[in-house]
């Protein structure tokens, strides 16, 4: 691996906050709504905790077995065949995440701007251009990451011009429903910040002497900034109405209307949410080729890129018959499904790891 | 999606297949196998009738049925 292969804690942070967020502000703020209601601006907070859960684990499994990445070490922990089993579990989740996180962007583009387009041919363009950077390595996804998530964040800047539109009113009265809706509102928020854990892939390339902690803290803390910010817009601008739309920034950036002048600002926020969820495809695609190929212990991972891209192509679409199937998954699997994954496996792992460790101290201590 | 999805995935198989052809004779044997058998099951999978062919996502709901209480507003 050459030097400059290495990654910063910036490009790190950059790759936690895509990976979160490229889909988390198409999807989150409706689906979160549904239970929420003026309570959505809080449903980012309880997510933190399984943000930490999953980026602890990640960090404590890539200290006690440094340069491995999760496959190879999950082989390790668990012995040949469940190692094997498990493994293949996490390449199928990935998978079939890299799969949904396509086709929501797919969705968005058909749906929103592209509408002649067929869903196939914007998938696919946007795998192919993933599976290069994916096949060129994990140094170019993190420097594209770095390069591209303040054109990601960009946008949500603009938002600001809405203020004449906004009503607080909208917001009270703040809990009427007490905390339960929050909670239940905050279960798919907290699905999306438990993919933190797919950093792990990328641990083993970090540059020696990076703080890792500080930048995961620093990233989370600007993931939660990030959606509190969008969801408090959403929901101050839209009010009740925010729960029917289907991408309430898109709905938000269409009031944008500064002196008859500065109008459509959506054509912005399609081309920068392009890179966003460039970004986002690109880890997930990364974590299932090295997954496949840890799986399989091959040379090289570069060589089965494209044939897993044609695996992410067929998960975009199989079983997913429309855009309502893949909004009613987020809203009914995906809140168990993604941090059983990302980050109750990890927890298991690191029960399982310490406990290995802890055994081979004692018996390697002689005795008496 | 229609019959067209089984001849874009067969086309892009073929073209994947021929330009990694190179790297593929310098792998050992199980590389090439896992590779081929990569691309062979996308080719498959294409062939079905995908969006409305039980899956992925039909295995999920199942397994988290009982979770759903939990969630349904």
């Amino acid at each position: 691996m050459s030097n400059n292969d290495k990654m910063t804690g910036v490009q790190l942070a950059c790759v936690m906050y895509s990976t979160v967020l490229g889909t988390g502000f198409i999807t989150l703020p409706t689906t979160s709504y549904q239970y929420a209601r003026n309570g959505l601006w809080l449903t980012m907070f309880p997510g933190i905790l399984t943000a930490l859960i999953s980026m602890g684990c990640a960090v404590k499994l890539s200290r006690m077995y440094p340069g491995l990445s999760p496959v190879a070490y999950i082989k390790r922990i668990l012995g040949r065949i469940p190692g094997f089993l498990v493994g293949l579990l996490l390449f199928l989740f990935c998978l079939q995440a890299a799969g949904v996180t396509v086709r929501q962007y797919g969705d968005f583009v058909t749906g929103s701007f592209m509408n002649r387009t067929p869903l196939t041919f914007v998938i696919a363009s946007i795998a192919l251009l993933a599976g290069i950077a994916v096949r060129c390595g994990a140094g170019v996804i993190a420097r594209s990451a770095a390069l591209l998530t303040p054109i990601f964040v960009l946008p949500l800047l603009l938002l600001v011009l809405l203020y004449p539109h906004l009503e607080f009113r909208y917001l009270f009265p703040p809990l009427e429903r007490g905390i339960v809706p929050v909670l239940k509102g905050s279960l798919t928020p907290q699905a999306w910040m438990s993919e933190v854990y797919l950093i792990s892939f990328f641990l083993p390339r970090l540059a020696s002497g990076v703080k890792i902690g500080r930048w995961a803290v620093a990233s989370i803390a600007a993931i939660v900034a990030s959606m509190f910010y969008v969801n408090l817009f959403s929901i101050l601008l839209l009010g009740p109405d925010t729960g029917s739309k289907l991408v309430t920034i898109l709905i938000a950036f269409r009031y944008i209307n500064v002196a008859d002048f500065f109008e459509n600002m959506e054509a912005f926020l399609l081309a920068m949410w392009v890179v966003g969820n460039f970004v986002k495809l690109a880890v997930f695609y990364y974590a299932a080729s090295m997954s496949c190929s840890e799986l399989f212990r091959l040379r090289d991972y570069r060589l089965i890129v494209f044939p897993v891209g044609i695996l992410i192509l067929i998960f975009s679409i199989w079983d997913l018959p429309s855009f309502a199937i893949v909004a009613e998954q987020n809203l009914l699997v995906a809140p168990f499904w993604v941090p059983t994954m990302m980050a109750v496996l990890p927890g298991l792992l690191v029960i399982a790891a310490s406990i290995q460790w802890r055994r081979r101290s004692l018996q390697s201590r002689p005795n008496g | 999606m229609g019959k067209w999805f089984f001849w874009e995935v067969a086309i892009a198989a073929v073209i994947i297949a021929i330009s990694e052809w190179k790297r593929l004779q310098e792998q050992p044997g199980k590389d090439r196998i896992v590779f081929l058998a990569l691309l062979l099951a996308g080719a498959v999978l294409s062939f079905l009738n995908l969006p409305d062919t039980p899956g992925p996502t039909s295995v999920m709901a199942y397994v988290f049925k009982p979770l759903r209480p939990l969630v349904e507003p």
